[in-house]
Parts: C-alpha cells; sequence; structure tokens
C-alpha cells in the first residue's frame, strides 16, 4: 500500500483507536486477521486457555490447538457437549445462555465450554495408578529419586505412609478387593498360596493387618523365587518406619514413667530405645517370613560392612537390603555426615542411604540420599 | 479332604539374639512390651508374657561362655524376678512393672559389663573384630 507519511500516522491513528485501518482497499468487509480466540457475539478477544477462569462463564475457545486435535476430543468432551443433545447437558451448563455458545468452522454445532472445565481430559493413568497406592519400589516411594541429582535429599511421597487415610476413606469392600488383587499376586508367585484366615476382618485394624500380612508375604516371594528385593525395600522401609513411631512415643512415656534410664542424657537414651526396638522387631520380622537377616545375604540388619579399601573400617546400618541402606535416627542426617558418607564407602555400594525419622518430628522426617558421583 | 496348606515362608519360631548386642536391643523390646507384651501389630498374635522371657533365656544361652557363670547365674536369676514383677502388674497400675523395668536396667548393665571387659582383653567376636561381641 502506497500512502504518504502523513496519511500513514493518521491510519496508524484511527487504527489505535478504532482496531481497524482505514481505507484498506483489501478489506471488503472480509477480515483477514486470524484470531483463534474470539467472541463470536462481538468479535472481540476471548480469553486463551490458561486465561482468569475463575470469573464465571468466561467463554474461551482452544483455537489452532482444538482443532489439530479435533480427533482426539471427540472421545474427551464430558463437560463440553453438543447443544443439539439437552439431555447430556450438565445442569452448569445448561444455566448458560446461548449467546455464550462458541461457534468453530470444524465443528457442526456451537458447544458450551464452562469457564471451569478443565482443559483436556486426558485418560487416566489405568493400572498404573495403582502403583502410588500399592507401591512395590523404592521409586515409587520416593517421587523423583530416579532423577535426583547424587547426594541431594528425596522426601518421601506425603501419602506412603498415611495408611489410615486412604483407607478409612475407602469401605471395606475396596480394602477386600485390595486383600484379593494381592492375593491373587502371591498366587502368580506361588500357585499353592492360600491365605487362611477366620473370614474378612470387621475392624479397621484388622483389615490394615491383613493387607501387611499380604504385602509382606508378596515381597518375600518376590525375593525366594525370584530373587527380586525391590518389594522388601518397600516393605522394610514401611515396618521400620511404623515400628520407629511406635517406640518414639513409646520411649516417650517410658521416659515419663522413670522406665527408661535417662542415661547419659533422656534424648540418647530415647534414641537408643528406639534403634534396639527397632532393629529387635525388623529381626523377629524377617525370621516369621523366612529370610535370612543375620547371614552373609543381601538383607541383613545392624551387621557390620566393610570398606575393603581400607580394611580396618566398617559401618553399621540399622538394616540393609540389597543396595539399600536404612538409618533409624532422631537427628537428621545427610552427605555431610560421616555415617552416611561412610555407609556409601562400604563395599555394598549403597544406591541410596534412606534415614527414616519418627513421623511426630514433622514433615520430610524421612528422605533418601542418593549415592554421590565417584570421583 | 487335602492336607492343609503350609505356607513355605511362615516361620512361626522366634528370633534369638546370638550376641551381647542383640541381647541389648532384645531388653529394650522388653521394656517396652512391659507388662504384658500383647503384640499390636497382628504378626505376632501368639507373642506374651512366656514366649519373651523365654526368648530372653535362650539368649543367655547362646553368650553363656561369653558372659561366664556367675554372670549368667545372675541374669538368670533376675529375669526369673523381672518376669514375676510383671505377671504381678498385668494392668500396670501398682508399681511392680516399674520395678521389673528396673530389673531389666540391671540386666542391661551386666550385659554392658561384660562388653567392656571382652573389649578390654581384646577377645574377638565371631567375625574377628573387637567389639565386646
Amino acid at each position: 500500500m502506497d500512502i504518504s507519511a502523513q496519511d500513514r500516522r493518521r491510519a496508524f491513528s484511527h487504527w489505535m483507536r478504532t482496531g481497524i485501518w482505514p481505507g484498506d482497499p483489501d478489506a471488503d468487509g472480509i477480515e483477514h486477521k486470524f484470531n483463534p480466540y474470539h467472541d463470536p457475539r462481538n468479535g472481540q478477544f476471548t480469553f486463551a486457555p490458561g486465561g482468569p477462569r475463575s470469573l464465571s462463564h468466561v467463554i474461551i475457545s482452544h483455537g489452532r490447538r482444538e482443532r489439530r486435535n479435533a480427533a482426539a476430543s471427540a472421545s474427551q468432551t464430558t463437560n463440553r457437549v453438543d447443544h443439539s443433545a439437552p439431555a447430556s447437558i450438565p445442569a452448569v451448563v445448561r444455566d448458560v445462555p446461548a449467546t455464550q455458545a462458541v461457534y468453530r468452522p470444524s465443528e457442526n454445532a456451537a458447544r458450551f465450554i464452562p469457564a471451569s472445565s478443565s482443559r483436556d481430559r486426558r485418560p487416566t493413568r489405568g493400572s498404573n495408578s495403582g502403583a502410588f497406592r500399592d507401591p512395590m519400589t523404592l521409586e515409587q516411594v520416593f517421587p523423583g529419586l530416579r532423577n535426583a541429582p547424587a547426594g541431594g535429599i528425596v522426601a518421601v511421597a506425603d501419602t506412603f505412609f498415611d495408611l489410615t487415610g486412604p483407607a478409612r476413606a475407602a469401605n471395606a469392600a475396596i480394602v477386600q478387593n485390595w486383600s484379593n488383587r494381592l492375593v491373587e499376586q502371591i498366587k502368580a508367585i506361588e500357585p499353592g498360596y492360600r491365605y487362611d484366615s477366620f473370614g474378612f476382618p470387621q475392624s479397621f485394624q484388622g483389615q490394615m493387618q491383613q493387607l501387611d500380612m499380604l504385602r509382606w508375604t508378596r515381597a518375600s516371594l518376590f525375593l525366594s523365587r525370584k530373587n527380586e528385593l525391590r518389594p522388601l525395600q518397600v516393605e522394610a522401609l514401611r515396618f521400620i518406619q511404623s515400628r520407629t513411631d511406635r517406640a518414639y512415643t513409646d520411649g516417650l512415656k517410658l521416659l515419663q514413667a522413670g522406665k527408661l534410664r535417662p542415661r547419659p542424657t533422656a534424648p540418647i537414651a530415647l534414641g537408643n530405645y528406639i534403634d534396639g526396638w527397632v532393629r529387635q522387631e525388623l529381626r523377629d520380622q524377617y525370621k516369621l517370613f523366612g529370610i535370612d537377616a543375620a547371614g552373609s545375604g543381601p538383607v541383613r540388619v545392624n551387621l557390620r560392612e566393610y570398606d575393603s579399601s581400607n580394611a580396618s573400617i566398617y559401618r553399621q546400618p540399622d538394616s540393609r537390603v540389597g543396595r539399600i541402606a536404612f538409618d533409624v535416627t532422631l537427628a537428621p542426617k545427610n552427605l555431610g555426615t560421616a555415617q552416611v558418607k561412610g555407609f556409601f564407602s562400604t563395599d555394598f555400594k549403597p544406591t541410596h542411604v534412606v534415614i527414616i525419622r519418627p513421623s511426630q518430628l514433622g514433615r520430610n522426617h524421612t528422605y533418601a540420599i542418593p549415592r554421590p558421583e565417584e570421583k | 479332604m487335602s492336607d492343609p496348606y503350609v505356607n513355605p515362608l511362615h516361620n512361626p519360631d522366634r528370633y534369638i539374639p546370638v550376641s551381647l548386642s542383640e541381647i541389648n536391643d532384645f531388653l529394650a523390646s522388653l521394656l517396652g512390651g512391659a507388662p504384658t507384651f500383647v503384640d499390636d501389630s497382628g504378626f505376632f498374635p501368639n507373642r506374651n508374657i512366656n514366649t519373651e522371657f523365654a526368648v530372653l533365656l535362650a539368649a543367655f544361652d547362646n553368650v553363656r561362655g561369653k558372659l561366664g557363670e556367675d554372670r549368667y547365674a545372675k541374669l538368670i536369676d533376675l529375669a526369673a524376678r523381672t518376669k514375676a514383677l510383671f505377671l504381678a502388674d498385668p494392668n500396670d497400675d501398682n508399681g511392680k512393672t516399674l520395678e521389673g523395668c528396673k530389673l531389666i536396667w540391671e540386666i542391661e548393665d551386666i550385659i554392658q559389663d561384660a562388653r567392656k571387659r571382652r573389649v578390654k582383653a581384646k577377645l574377638k567376636d565371631d567375625e574377628g573384630e573387637v567389639t565386646g561381641d
């Protein structure tokens, strides 16, 4: 377009005020500008997805992305329904005035998009979502563990030890289904397995105990039949945490009642009490499930782990399952702690050291420290 | 009628401490479980005062040689008196449980004394280290 500088300035000023470029010879009432986010009532821009959706009845359109995903969206329109199908329109959408319909050339019918609707309804994780409710590897217990920086700290998932929360919210039928699934998994490894009981437990505590028993059976079978340690690492962590919490509570009561000798100091006496009780419980637990924790195998309780680069040095993690070292402690520890550093130097070359502290001590009580990089 | 299924993994036998330091750990569980030793985890429904003191006596037997006869005899006596006190106070409301706990302290002192003497005498444990075990 060849116009003078003065005309250009005038036109620019007009365009700034009105949004219309005057005297455009090609306009002829046809809009050339592509506007993927617009309101069909007045042509004004609307909010793109991700805009201020908290406002009621804000119209959004998905523009190009929606057309690109048109085929896929056909099965994902739970909250986006055809106006021609009123019976299936949710109440929240039926209340929206018809003038707020959004038209898209790629579709035959206008559709409502409630402002509160989510962008896309992606398929759920399916069966894999159960991994987070019933984890079988530490990667599922410690989110981000796989890609965590060496020597850093990875906190345990908030929900891992929350046995009571989800289970209480669930009903007995769900817990029973969960138990049945565990039994099926056990039978897949040990076809002759039969879970003997006097019926499904009525009490919540009994139901949780049944789940614990089945999970430990599954973990011990994975170890004995498949030489797979990862489920046992998860159950050991769960068990040690529950016993640590219990010992912490009991230890405080014992101190208060004068039954635990505060020697050399009350905190040290408490720490020693927790360590001893947890280790003894763990030995009993391993024994109950036929796991040798006193020999030279990959499962050990408070036994010496040597550093062959220095024959006189050894460390004793509270427990070890494969290449995972578990340490029960009241005080936080990290890679700067000599003990933790020493664990990593031992011949079994732990991939992670898991620090377990009483959950009563607050958030991030339990965490994993990935192995530092070799120098 | 088929034979009853036996879980090949299930082992009803208790773990018996095999070293002085493991007995020390076990004493912590004695303090925590007194006076009834009922387990609420569901894993050990048969646990009671008799089973716990049976484990303690068996553990003393395991380390009898390291303890020496005098200490061994004292420990057997202390264990019997402790058990009697716990039995006499099942609800933990007459003070005898507290007395029993203090006897466990005495047991702990004897075990620690034995460990110190072994370190002083440079006696090696089962793995060839001087640790008191």
